[in-house]
């Protein structure tokens, strides 16, 4: 009786299952539909026998592809469900042509290595390619493009564990490249969320980008580039912009980047370039900008940063206006008795003057260089006294008297209220 | 007996007097280079100069010790130089027993890749268009290149 039960449970336990084993059998074999009712095995007999401006339609299944050229213009859609798996072996999908868009689908598990860059897609010498909502999870890079132009990154979801690895890649990498557009992407945990060298002409917007083991943006050699309207949160840095000229910074959040050589934005040989609209909250320090000319910091937010602007006094005709900087430890530090660059009608909060005229402007110029943050420039252990009360009694005294302070380093119209 | 103390006190005197110019670790993603701001996050192309007082400074690639070196030629005269290897990342090799190698197809931090192996590596092996550099030659070109101020 037992026995017969128990056999009875089985055929039946088969009979459920069954279809489920076709199902996924049939969608692994059977998965890809390509203009003009041919189908395909495999994505890279799909791809070889596809004609130049076809449409690959992926159906739910798990599909290779490594190292997978695609030398003519093609679609490759995906649906829910459709996943390109690279088992860590080398390259993924490998563009190499024009009018090429990849979008709605899976790829993940890129090779990793050191000699190599290996990358999920990589677009080289490429025209007009779109990424579109694609998921690139645990690859080493996950979009790497070089020598192209005209790209639209769009919509993407990356995510990587590079803290997890001895070597890391970056989430999306361009080099030599111009007219790239980098909008509205999901980037964690990758070494640079966004890297740009030798880039011309490009646009980064909406990108949330959180939990990069460097930095969340990163420009080395890009000129005439902007990025509007994204957020860097808990990088290593937010972003670092590095020997570029003409680049535009609006409408960012630069969020809790701590720790010791930690910026929310840093700014190393940058000249002609425009900073307004953006909110530096809980970074060690807000702006740090060295060896930077003709930049324009305007109406920005500094909330509750260790430093709100640390600035080198190796670049000149800086202008920072309009400002709020509200809770910070120190408002502004510098290292130099000079000051080549201009402030005026910020609102700091620390300011202590009045404003007998009521015109909204205070009274006394105010001097934001505190004298202990040049003691701390000198020596950063004396931080440790930061509260004591004779520092804050050297304070006011340097203030009324500067001998240690710049002395021309000094906002002539402070606002008395912050700027809305 | 005195003769032992003696020894032992001499020999204590010394040693303390006497300043390491060995490597120190380079702690990824967290070190910043001395010369170009940027955090460290290649082991590849580290390298680092210790001076006579035994500070270490750190650069992410050897474009930037370079840099460094012309522009502090005085302090830097005494230092012991060191890069990392290429092909093995996790190790020293002091300047004077490295081979400079600058090849197209090296993506250095810095962007004029340049790396460092051991004497005697095959590296037209792995890269074949690397041209070897003595270190006056890698300091002129990075001196040329990123127009370096002495």
């Amino acid at each position: 009786m037992l026995k017969q039960v128990s056999i009875y449970l089985l055929l039946t336990s088969m009979l459920i299952c069954f279809p489920g084993v076709v199902i996924s059998l049939h969608a692994q074999s059977n998965g890809i539909t390509i203009t003009g009712n041919k189908t395909a095995q495999t994505l890279r007999e799909a791809v070889e026998i596809a004609q130049p401006g076809d449409t690959l339609s992926l159906s739910e299944g798990v599909y290779t592809a490594e190292n997978l050229k695609i030398t003519k213009s093609l679609t490759i859609q995906g649906i829910a469900g459709a996943v390109i798996d690279l088992e860590s072996k080398g390259f993924g999908l490998v563009v190499n042509a024009e009018n090429v868009m990849l979008r709605d689908f899976e790829i993940r598990d890129s090779g990793y290595g050191f000699m190599e860059d290996f990358a999920a897609i990589l677009i080289e010498d490429s025209k007009n390619v779109t990424v579109d909502n694609v998921r690139l999870i645990d690859n080493f890079f996950s979009i790497y493009v070089a020598k192209s132009s005209e790209l639209m990154i769009t919509n993407n979801y990356i995510e990587s564990k590079a803290e997890r690895q001895t070597t890391s890649g970056n989430g999306v990498h361009i080099w030599y490249s111009k007219d790239v557009e980098v909008h509205n992407n999901e980037i964690k945990g990758q070494r640079d969320g966004i890297y740009l060298e030798f880039v011309e002409r490009s646009q980064i917007s909406g990108n949330n980008v959180e939990g990069n083991i460097r930095y969340g943006l990163h420009f080395m050699y890009s000129d005439d580039c902007s990025y509007i309207g994204n957020r860097f949160r808990d990088n290593v840095s937010g972003v670092a912009v590095m020997y570029s000229k003409n680049v535009i910074m609006h409408h960012n959040h630069f969020i809790e980047n701590w720790g010791a050589n930690r910026y929310g934005l840093l700014l190393k040989e940058i000249t002609d370039s425009d900073i307004k609209f953006n909110l530096f909250k809980k970074n060690s320090v807000g702006i740090y900008a060295e060896a930077s000319n003709r930049i324009n910091i305007e109406r920005n937010e500094f909330y509750e940063n260790g430093t709100g602007l640390r600035i080198m006094a190796n670049g000149v005709d800086n202008r920072i206006s309009l400002n709020n900087f509200i809770g910070n430890t120190f408002e502004v530090k510098t290292n130099s008795m000079q000051n080549p660059n201009v402030y005026s009608e910020n609102y700091w909060s620390q300011y202590e003057g009045y404003d007998l005229d009521r015109d909204g402007i205070g009274d006394v110029p105010y001097r934001p260089v505190r004298l202990f943050s040049i003691l701390t420039e000198r020596q950063p252990s004396s931080l440790i006294l930061l509260h004591s009360t004779m520092v804050k009694l050297l304070d006011t005294a340097e203030r009324v008297m500067p001998a240690l302070t710049p002395e021309e380093l000094k906002d002539e119209k402070p606002r008395m209220e912050a700027i809305q | 007996m005195y003769k032992k103390i003696l020894y032992v006190v001499v020999s204590a005197v010394l040693f303390t007097a006497c300043i390491s110019k060995e490597p120190q670790e380079v702690r990824l993603h967290t070190d910043e280079c001395e010369y170009c701001k940027m955090v460290i996050s290649d082991r590849q192309f580290a390298s680092q100069l210790v001076s006579d007082k035994g500070k270490a400074y750190k650069f992410d690639s050897v474009e930037c010790m370079a840099a460094f070196a012309i522009q502090q030629k005085d302090m830097t005269e005494q230092s012991a130089f060191y890069v990392a290897d290429y092909q093995n990342p996790d190790e020293w090799i002091p300047l004077e027993k490295a081979e400079i190698y600058q090849s197209e197809e090296v993506r250095s931090p810095m962007g004029l890749s340049f790396f460092a192996v051991k004497e005697g590596t095959n590296v037209q092996a792995v890269h074949d268009d690397a041209e070897q550099k003595n270190w006056s030659e890698t300091m002129q070109i990075v001196k040329t290149q990123w127009d370096v101020k002495e």
